[in-house]
């Protein structure tokens, strides 16, 4: 590492987060690889570090012995301040080399108001930010994550994108272009050949035009380049590749601890919710496997709390099974096991109580909306009777403190439902004071959490407007004002950040100048609500002429061709049409194990799909 | 249930992580072993383990001391083995013994500057000599966050220099422990900020009681 950075990070807060070394990172030779890839993250090293398929694909990228996998995140003002004085371009953490000396440099995009960090990035490692301006094959910029299911308006910054599960098409990936590169191929041949592996998608080899009124005429594929671009599925979760060991970092992360996923996908289809379709069909993974894998990973990295990590865990077909299966080992090993997203009504108590044998948890609920009606438009099968048996029996354990989730500006949602949210949360206050032997000496807490509802592709809401950012400053003052008891605490998220994120979402490659245009005004960290610029945003969008309404607060219609149309992740658009029909009429569907609604997703699994062939 | 004493070192780029960071990590390789460890009884059971004198954010540590607790049936070189088979690189374990002194019985330790060849030699001397190099300090008062003004050469530090072909050394004993403390990056940082001469590496070179070195 430079003398120079040691000497000046002393400067910085956290100073851990830039020296790399933690056990559990990967040192190899430089020369002895073919292939080196610089895995970025566009926010911290805090949130970049607690990302699962970072982990999975620098321990998978890692296991090559051709290649060499690094870490890179975007480093605080602080720290940027002082690189951008001293002229020291982003570097891995690894070999503390900078990103120009890379042959691929890889982007998770795993929200999308991370796109100005992506651009901030580049620039501090000195390379062109616009794909077209990087004229050789290295350094290859390529993208992966849920954004990339419509990742449209990074068209003009990425070379390709990845869709879907990374884990295969990676591999490929990198040996194609260790092929280009030893018989010294060019970047434009390589995009081509590349646009013919399933699940990579080269924005470049497309041609969209629009209509007069701004929508979409036609997305036309050039070349040898496949008119549609399917996801990437891996079938087989079982024998998948799965980290035996993490970075382990010094500097406290946000999620510190191990992690095993235990499925893919998700039964349920809430219909708000993105994860929920793009991540189908559901794929799970046998209890024998994950507790000889999560076993191994615990004593490769010293980790005292084990998260089981899915979509919803109590739709794991096996989790009593499991839970017992892996009890058997971390009692004595003196491990917590953490089980997010559980749904705790209709669970074994005794397992429960075990569980939470060594510590204690939050109670939580993602009720989204606060009226029953307006739960079934979203497809949110939660009940407020489930709710309140939930919390009481919880108050009578002796806990105090509640979270309930919701969202502001779903579809249909009107002043009952607002009020809806603050009425349920005071008849959780009721529960806890109903109660005869609530704890002594001791008052409630129900935290009541509003974010703001942003439409998402490949949902049924895809088509649906965003509320305004005028309406959701509304309906939060009417929600506070419909609060009445210091009992609940109300937090709501922004409503200009929402606002961003949702014509990001269903955005397209116009949108890329506007992006340029912003980061050029300052705009990083635009998830960060300290950092976040609603007026440098602004003004981006009128420097470029363009409307950000167009995008957010506009009713598409279902003849529409939308941006990410040409993308393919299974979900059938005629089933995302008949959802949004349920919508309208607040009718519900059922949750896959009951009946298939034929969302399409297992046409790129081979017709299979564990939700269905399980019980 | 027995102490073992652990003295270990802590260079290069480690000099970044924080005496909380540092802990978990220690910790967490202790996990990584299968030492005998001894759980604390409480709600959240973790190894025990305590350390000597925190370091510095920014100093390195050529022997630092570290007490762990054991159960069982188990050789100090053992430990020593098993724990260097898992240490991140820059984490070393030297020597695991029985614990003769307590550490509060700590009043001294010492360091190493490590200054650039040009380094002004006698002007450091003079300050150091001196006996005043004041510096400001976060610190409280009836409960209350003050900023107070303290002399850090109150007590006249014992001092040697080497002049090497590549820098200039300055060994440095400081008033360490519960008692006095001084810490050397304000030191440091006092220096650069008065006399705008800071040395570029500080490493602690060992702990020290009344009697010499802490066993």
């Amino acid at each position: 590492m430079l003398k120079e950075l040691e000497n000046l990070l002393l400067s910085v807060q956290k100073p851990a987060s830039y020296v790399g070394g933690e056990p559990g990172s990967v040192m190899k030779q430089k020369d002895s690889v073919d292939l080196r890839f610089a895995f970025c993250f566009p926010d911290t090293y805090e949130i970049g570090m607690s990302h699962l398929g970072m982990k999975i694909l620098y321990s998978l990228i890692n296991s090559r012995e051709d290649a060499w996998c690094e870490r890179v995140f975007a480093p605080a003002g602080d720290m940027e301040k002082v690189m951008r004085e001293h002229k020291i371009p982003l570097y891995a953490l690894e070999s503390g080399d900078p990103l120009a000396d890379f042959d691929i440099i890889g982007f998770t995009l795993m929200y999308e108001l991370c796109y100005t960090n992506v651009l901030n990035m580049l620039d501090l490692a000195g390379l062109p930010i616009h794909a077209k301006d990087r004229q050789s094959l290295s350094p290859l910029v390529v993208a992966g994550g849920p954004c990339a299911c419509n990742a449209e308006p990074m068209a003009d910054f990425i070379d390709l994108f990845m869709l879907g599960d990374g884990e295969e098409v990676m591999m490929e990936l990198l040996d194609l272009y260790k092929e280009w590169k030893q018989k010294g191929g060019d970047k434009a041949s390589f995009l081509e050949e590349a646009s013919h592996i399933e699940g990579i998608y080269v924005p470049s080899l497309y041609h969209v035009s629009y209509h007069e009124d701004g929508t979409i005429r036609s997305v036309t594929a050039m070349k040898t380049a496949p008119a549609k671009v399917n996801k990437r599925n891996v079938s087989d979760l079982e024998h998948v590749f799965y980290p035996t060991d993490f970075v382990v970092p010094y500097t406290e992360i946000v999620f510190d601890r191990a992690v095993h996923e235990i499925f893919r996908g998700c039964v349920r289809g809430c219909r708000f919710c993105q994860a929920g379709f793009i991540y189908r069909p559901v794929r799970e993974k046998s209890p024998q496997t994950i507790s000889r894998q999560s076993r191994l990973l615990c004593e490769n990295t010293g980790y005292d709390e084990l998260s089981l990590c899915s979509l919803s865990s109590s739709d794991y077909s096996r989790l009593k099974e499991l839970l017992e299966e892996l009890l058997s080992w971390t009692e004595p090993m003196k491990i917590n096991i953490a089980l997010p997203s559980l749904r705790i009504d209709n669970f074994d108590k005794e397992l429960l109580e075990k569980l939470s044998s060594v510590r204690k948890s939050g109670l939580t609920f993602a009720a989204e909306a606060g009226t029953q009606r307006l739960r079934d438009v979203i497809n949110k099968n939660i009940t407020e009777e489930e709710i309140l048996r939930t919390s009481r029996s919880a108050f009578e354990g002796g806990r105090t403190a509640v979270k309930l989730y919701f969202m502001l500006g779903l579809p249909t949602e009107t002043a009952d439902d607002v009020r809806g949210i603050a009425e349920l949360a005071q008849k959780v206050v009721n529960e806890f004071y109903h109660i005869p032997n609530k704890p002594k000496g001791k008052s409630v807490q129900v935290s009541v959490s509003a974010s703001n509802f942003v439409p998402k592709p490949f949902t049924p809401f895809q088509w649906e407007p965003q509320a305004t950012e005028e309406e959701l400053i509304e309906k939060q003052k009417l929600l506070r004002e419909s609060i009445t008891t210091r009992k609940i605490q109300l937090s709501c998220h922004h409503p200009d950040i929402s606002a961003l994120e949702g014509v990001m979402a269903r955005g397209d490659r116009r949108l890329g100048q506007v992006i340029e245009q912003a980061w050029k005004n300052g705009c990083h960290f635009d998830s960060w609500e300290n950092h976040f610029s609603a007026e440098a945003w602004r003004t981006a969008f009128e420097q470029c002429g363009i409307s950000a309404a167009f995008y957010a607060n506009r009713r598409r219609s279902y003849d529409e061709i939308l941006p990410w149309d040409h993308l393919n992740y299974g979900i059938r658009k005629s089933f995302l049409q008949r959802e949004a029909e349920k919508a309208k009429q607040a009718e519900t569907t059922p949750q896959c194990r009951v009946r298939c609604a034929g969302c399409g997703a297992d046409t790129l699994n081979g017709g299979h799909c564990d939700a269905r062939c399980k019980d | 249930m027995r102490d073992v004493r652990i003295n270990f070192s802590k260079l290069g780029r480690l000099r970044f992580i924080s005496h909380l960071d540092l802990n978990r990590a220690m910790l967490r390789t202790l996990r990584r072993t299968d030492i005998p460890i001894w759980y604390t009884e409480g709600f959240n059971p973790h190894p025990y383990a305590a350390f000597a004198l925190p370091l510095p954010l920014g100093a390195e540590s050529e022997n630092d001391v570290l007490d762990i607790r054991v159960v069982g049936d188990i050789k100090n070189a053992a430990v020593m083995d098993k724990l260097n088979a898992v240490l991140p690189d820059g984490l070393t374990v030297t020597d695991c013994h029985n614990p003769i002194d307590k550490f509060s019985e700590i009043t001294a330790a010492d360091y190493l500057f490590f200054f650039e060849k040009d380094a002004d030699r006698a002007m450091l001397q003079k300050v150091l000599e001196s006996g005043t190099l004041l510096c400001e300090k976060n610190g409280k008062s009836h409960g209350r966050k003050v900023v107070k003004t303290v002399n850090l050469l109150e007590h006249l530090p014992a001092f040697s220099f080497t002049e090497r072909e590549e820098d200039l050394l300055l060994h440095l004993t400081l008033p360490a422990g519960s008692k006095n403390n001084v810490n050397p990056i304000l030191l440091s940082q006092a220096l650069q900020n008065q006399y705008h001469t800071q040395p570029f590496l500080i490493r602690r070179i060992q702990l020290l009681t009344d009697h010499g070195i802490l066993k």
